[in-house]
C-alpha cells in the first residue's frame, strides 16, 4: 500500500515541484497551502509521514511541527525551508522535526531522506 | 606659638613629668613621662581631675596648694601619693606655676611640674630647671642675662618685654632656640609704636625674604608688598589687626631682590597682663612652591576635565556608533536571511525542475512545458531581487539618475497596472482605478514611477487577504498629482509605521511570515523624492494601508 505524505507548501512552483516528484515515486500526496490547512488535515486524516516549509501564512511550519509532534509522537516530520541558519534548523529539530533539508535541495536527496522515515 | 605648641615642644624635649591643667586642676595635656609612669592612657588622663587619682588622705594637702597658688599664684614643692593605673601607689612631689591661657588673654593654666621622689637626680632638677619666679617682676632682670649672650635679638625682648610667661633663663634659651631654628619666618611687631613697627625677625624670615634684621626691625612690614597692595587677603589683614582678632592670609610678598613669593602669614595678637594688645606675632611661611604646584593642579584639573568631558563625549559617541552598529549588523543579518530565502526558493524551484526534466524521460509534454513556464518565473523573479538590491545600493551611493520626461501619468498608472496582473499570475487581488481625468502632464522617469507603483502594489498584495481589492486612486491639483494606493489587508502596527520606509526593515507578523527583501518601499521613497515628490502612509490595524504619492508636475531642478 501507498505511504501517504502530507506537503505543507505555499508557494506555488514548490507545490508543482514536489507534488510531481513524489507522486511519480508512488507516494500519496495531501497539500496544505497553509499552517491552518496542515492541522485541520492532521485531524481528519492519518499520514506516513509530514513535508512542512517553515515560512507560512497564519499558522508556521514550526507551529505545525509541535503540534504534529504533540498529538502524533511517531509521525516522522521533514522540514523543507529556505531557512539555512543554525537557529532556525535547532528550532525546527527541537519542536519535534525529524530532519531538516534546506532549499534549494537534490531531488535525489530528498527522496532518499523521506524513505529511510518509511 | 601657643600654649598647646609649646608644650608640645616642651614634651618633646623633656624627659621629665610635665602636665598642664585648667585652674581648677583638669588635666589638658601630659609630658610623655607622665603616661609612662602612671600607667594611664592619653584618653583616661585628659579632661579628669587629678583629685580622683591623689590618695584620699593626701587630697587636703594638695588642695592647700592649689587655692595658695591661684591666689597668690606662688606655688610650694607639695608631697603626695598618686594612684598609678596598675593599683600601685607613686610617691610625688609637685611643683606649680600659672601661665598666660592663649585662648582667654585674661585668662591663666597651670603648669605642673613633677618628680617621683625616690628619683637620685631630684634636687638637682629642682635647682637647676625649675628655679621658679613670680610671674611678674623679675622677668626683664632674666631677659637682660639673655642678652649678654644673644645680642642681636635681645634687642628686641630686652626694650620690649614680652609677656610671655617663660620666666627662666632655661626655658627662654629653649624658646629662642625654637624660634631660631624654626623653619616659619616669625616676625613681632611692637603695637604700642606708631605705624606698628617690626622689632625683631628670625633668621628663617632673613633667609625667606632676603632681607637682614637691622634692615627691617623698626619698619612696618608692609615693605613685603611693594607696590602690589591691592590684595583682597591685605583687607582681611588690616580688618583683623584693627579687631586684635588672629588671622591667617595668604599674600603676595616680594622679596629684597624683588622676586615674589606667596607669604602664608599667621598673624596673632599678644596682650599684657591687663588684656591691652601690645605685639604682634606674625609666623610666615613661603608656600610659594605649593601655590605653583596648586595652581598647576588646577590647572592640570581644568586640562583633566577637559579630557574628561571628551573622554566621555567620545565614550558616548563610541557607544552610539556600537548601539548604531549592532542595529545595522541586526539589519545585515536579517538581509541576509531574507535575501538569502529569496533567492533560495526560486533556485530550488529552477534546480528541482531542471533535476526531473534532465531524469525523467517519461514526462508529457504538456508537463515539460509547465515545468519550463516555471524555471522561466522563477529566474526571472531571481533577477528581480538583484535589480532590487543593486537598485538601492545605486540609490544609496547617490549614482540613480532620472531621464525625465513630460509623461501622461495617468497612462503610467495604467501601465503599471498590467504589468502588475501579468507578472503576478497568480495573484487574485482585483485592481479597481479611480480617477476624473483622462490625462495628466507629468514630468517624470517613467520606468521609476512603474517601478514605484508595482512595488506598492506588490506590498499591498502581500498584505492583503486574496481578492480583497486593491484600490489605486489618482487626483491633480494644480501643480501636484496624488497617487493612492489602498488595500483592505492586515494593516501597520504604529511601532512598525515609521520605519516602514527604512532599509530591511521587514513588519513582523505574528504567526506569519510576510516574505520580501525590505527594500520596495525604501525604494519606492528614495525614487519619489528624487522627483521631488513624497510617500507616506495611513494604516489601521485590522482595516489596511494607504499609500499616497504626491508627485509635482514640474521637477524643480
Amino acid at each position: 500500500m501507498s505511504k501517504s505524505i502530507l506537503l505543507v507548501e505555499d508557494e506555488e512552483s514548490m507545490q508543482v515541484l514536489l507534488d510531481y516528484v513524489l507522486k511519480s515515486n508512488g507516494f500519496v500526496v495531501s497539500l496544505a497551502q497553509n499552517g491552518r490547512d496542515a492541522l485541520d488535515l492532521l485531524q481528519t486524516t492519518v499520514f506516513d509521514l509530514l513535508c512542512t516549509d517553515i515560512m507560512l501564512p497564519e499558522v508556521n511550519g514550526i507551529e505545525v511541527c509541535a503540534y504534529a509532534r504533540k498529538n502524533y509522537p511517531h509521525l516522522p516530520i521533514i522540514v523543507i525551508s529556505s531557512k539555512s541558519q543554525e537557529k532556525e534548523i535547532e528550532t525546527a529539530l527541537n519542536e519535534g522535526a525529524n530532519d531538516y533539508i534546506t532549499k534549494p535541495f537534490d531531488v535525489d536527496y530528498l527522496l532518499k531522506i523521506i524513505k529511510k522515515y518509511l | 606659638m601657643n600654649n598647646v605648641e609649646w608644650f608640645d615642644f616642651i614634651s618633646e624635649v623633656t624627659d621629665d613629668i610635665i602636665t598642664r591643667h585648667t585652674l581648677g586642676g583638669l588635666f589638658l595635656q601630659v609630658s610623655r613621662k607622665a603616661i609612662t609612669s602612671f600607667g594611664y592612657p592619653l584618653e583616661e588622663i585628659i579632661s579628669q581631675s587629678p583629685y580622683s587619682f591623689i590618695h584620699e588622705d593626701d587630697i587636703a594637702v594638695v588642695k592647700n596648694n592649689h587655692t595658695f597658688l591661684i591666689n597668690e599664684r606662688k606655688s610650694e614643692w607639695v608631697k603626695y601619693r598618686l594612684k598609678c593605673k596598675n593599683g600601685d601607689y607613686l610617691s610625688l612631689q609637685s611643683y606649680g606655676k600659672l601661665i598666660h591661657s592663649t585662648l582667654d588673654p585674661l585668662g591663666y593654666e597651670i603648669i605642673l611640674y613633677t618628680k617621683i621622689l625616690d628619683d637620685d637626680d631630684f634636687e638637682k632638677n629642682i635647682g637647676d630647671v625649675f628655679q621658679m619666679t613670680r610671674m611678674s617682676g623679675d622677668d626683664e632682670t632674666l631677659s637682660q642675662k639673655y642678652k649678654s649672650q644673644k645680642k642681636r635679638a635681645d634687642k628686641s625682648f630686652h626694650h620690649h618685654t614680652l609677656p610671655i610667661p617663660y620666666n627662666t633663663e632655661e626655658e627662654i634659651r629653649i624658646l629662642y632656640r625654637a624660634i631660631n631654628s624654626s623653619t616659619n619666618g616669625i616676625t613681632v611687631a611692637d603695637c604700642r609704636q606708631p605705624d606698628m613697627p617690626l622689632m625683631y625677625v628670625n633668621p628663617a624670615f632673613e633667609v625667606m625674604t632676603g632681607y637682614a634684621i637691622e634692615e627691617v626691625v623698626g619698619k612696618n612690614c608692609r615693605f613685603l608688598q611693594g607696590k602690589d597692595t591691592d590684595q583682597p587677603s591685605l583687607e582681611i589683614l588690616r580688618r583683623a589687626m584693627l579687631m586684635a582678632e588672629p588671622v591667617v592670609v595668604i599674600l603676595r610678598n616680594y622679596k629684597k631682590d624683588g622676586t615674589l613669593f606667596w607669604n602664608k602669614l599667621e598673624l596673632a595678637p599678644v596682650r599684657d597682663s591687663e588684656g591691652v594688645l601690645t605685639h604682634y606675632i606674625g609666623i610666615a611661611s613661603d608656600i610659594s612652591s605649593e601655590v605653583i604646584s596648586r595652581n598647576q593642579i588646577s590647572e592640570l584639573n581644568l586640562m583633566l576635565a577637559e579630557t574628561n568631558d571628551q573622554l566621555r563625549i567620545e565614550r558616548d559617541r563610541e557607544r552610539e556608533y556600537a548601539k548604531s552598529l549592532e542595529k545595522i549588523n541586526e539589519l545585515k543579518d536579517d538581509f541576509v536571511s531574507s535575501v538569502s530565502h529569496e533567492f533560495r526558493t526560486p533556485l530550488a524551484s529552477i534546480i528541482g525542475f531542471a533535476q526531473t526534466l534532465l531524469k525523467d524521460n517519461t514526462i508529457s509534454e504538456q508537463l515539460r512545458e509547465k515545468f519550463l513556464h516555471i524555471i522561466f518565473n522563477d529566474g526571472k523573479r531571481l533577477a528581480r531581487i538583484v535589480e532590487d538590491m543593486l537598485d538601492i545600493a545605486r540609490i544609496e551611493s547617490g549614482k540613480s539618475t532620472l531621464f525625465k520626461e513630460t509623461h501622461d501619468i495617468v497612462a503610467i498608472v495604467k501601465d503599471a497596472m498590467s504589468a502588475f496582473t501579468y507578472d503576478k499570475e497568480k495573484n487574485t487581488n482585483p485592481l479597481i482605478f479611480k480617477t476624473n481625468s483622462s490625462i495628466i502632464a507629468l514630468e517624470c522617469d517613467r520606468d521609476k514611477i512603474i517601478q514605484v507603483l508595482l512595488n506598492l502594489l506588490t506590498n499591498a498584495q502581500k498584505f492583503s487577504p486574496p481578492d480583497e481589492e486593491i484600490i489605486i486612486t489618482l487626483a491633480e491639483e494644480e501643480e501636484i498629482v496624488h497617487i493612492k494606493i489602498k488595500d483592505n489587508g492586515i494593516g501597520i502596527h504604529t511601532d512598525d509605521i515609521h520605519h516602514v520606509f527604512e532599509k530591511f526593515y521587514r513588519v513582523k507578523h505574528p504567526g506569519q511570515e510576510i516574505r520580501g527583501t525590505g527594500l520596495g518601499l525604501p525604494i519606492a521613497k528614495n525614487l519619489i523624492e528624487l522627483h521631488g515628490g513624497t510617500i507616506s502612509v495611513v494604516s489601521t490595524i485590522g482595516h489596511g494601508s494607504e499609500f499616497i504619492v504626491t508627485l509635482p508636475k514640474r521637477v524643480h531642478e
